[in-house]
């Protein structure tokens, strides 16, 4: 804790959140963090949709190249992520939900992994117009995985609310939701697709 | 008139709804779902306008747009929310005056109204029907390429003048 102390008052810590300007923390940090949440959330969602059966024309292997790009926006989150939290990292490292958010980008980037390899690396069939019969576990831990961290990360926002349980509770609702919807959409995409 | 915008713009009254425990820490992060769905579908349709991911036919992503489109109802929905329900974050503050002094807010308004002038305007020129015909690996035109590089700057702008929003409070 001494060590997050000096951090936060270094110097910095102190030039990103003392600043005049908006460019060291309000554009460099958090719009640019908001960008890559963007970028990365939002194409892996994408891929992890097509993989689970939407959009069934498209064919899988030329989405390949917005792998890099996804990367990319994990790396300017993983950037400006660090000043962020060196920011007020005692806050961070006090804060159980910012535990929850770490463990939720790690095991999204290991779904991120498991549907390139499954779905991509592997032999492609002749005709990859059709849902492929691997990489849908990842896809769908995925998405839900995502909704957990982006409520988690929002959440950081705020210190010793009250309300956190109230918040958890409709959260764990909306997931809960949004799986079974997901579900529900998965096998009648599924359903109406050509048999292979 | 002044009067008239103040009283109307509050009337729905979602002061009440943003102040109970967590309304507006749960729609930031649906705010934030939203945006992500956005800019994933809506940014993967203009990267391959402008090149990326040749091989993809561009008339077959288009059956993904819907989730694009959920994406923005969720963000203008929840959007209107943070505006209409200000007073429930910041006691006191009205709609009409946060509209009218926040000018990062004025920024973010604009630019998604230039979005949609972008997309119209990708529809009118006809670029819209020429991106549809193309095969699997075919390459747009160039003026679809800039309403595909303008839809990208200006959601990006959008994103950039959001986060600014409480600087002008």
């Amino acid at each position: 804790m001494v060590f997050f102390d000096w951090l936060e008052h270094s110097g910095l810590s102190m030039w990103i959140k003392e600043s005049t300007s908006l460019w060291p923390y309000d554009i460099l940090c958090l719009s640019a963090h908001a960008i890559g949440m963007a970028v990365l959330v939002g194409f892996s969602s994408a891929i992890a949709l097509r993989v689970l059966g939407f959009a069934p024309g498209v064919p899988l292997a030329p989405m390949a190249p917005f792998f890099p790009v996804m990367y990319a926006g994990f790396w300017i989150n993983a950037i400006s992520g660090a000043g962020l939290f060196i920011t007020y990292p005692v806050k961070a490292v006090t804060n159980p939900i910012f535990y929850l958010k770490m463990v939720g980008v790690v095991l999204a980037m290991v779904c991120i992994r498991r549907i390139k390899q499954q779905a991509f690396d592997a032999p492609v069939r002749a005709d990859d117009r059709l849902a492929p019969a691997r990489g849908q576990r990842p896809a769908v831990v995925l998405l839900v995985v995502w909704v957990v961290t982006i409520t988690a990360g929002r959440l950081l926002a705020y210190k010793g609310i009250p309300a956190i349980e109230w918040v958890a509770a409709i959260g764990m609702a909306a997931v809960a939701a949004l799986t079974g919807v997901l579900g529900y959409l998965l096998t009648r995409a599924r359903g109406s697709r050509a048999p292979a | 008139m002044d009067a008239f915008f103040r009283y109307w713009l509050r009337w729905p009254s979602f002061e009440v709804l943003m102040a109970q425990p967590g309304a507006w820490a749960l729609c930031e992060t649906l705010h934030f779902v939203g945006l992500c769905l956005l800019i994933g579908i809506v940014g993967l349709f203009d990267l391959r306008v402008l090149g990326l991911g040749s091989g993809l036919p561009p008339v077959a992503l288009k059956r993904l747009l819907p989730w694009g489109v959920l994406g923005f109802a969720l963000c203008a929905v929840t959007g209107a929310l943070f505006v209409g329900g200000i007073g429930a974050n910041l006691i006191g503050d009205n709609a009409y005056d946060v509209i009218l002094m926040d000018s990062w807010l004025q920024w973010k308004l604009a630019f998604i109204a230039l979005a949609g002038v972008n997309l119209a305007a990708y529809h009118l020129t006809g670029m819209s029907r020429a991106v549809d015909a193309l095969d699997a690996t075919g390459n747009a035109p160039v003026l679809a390429k800039v309403f595909a590089g303008a839809s990208l700057c200006l959601w990006i702008g959008v994103i950039v003048f959001g986060r600014l929003i409480p600087q002008g409070l």
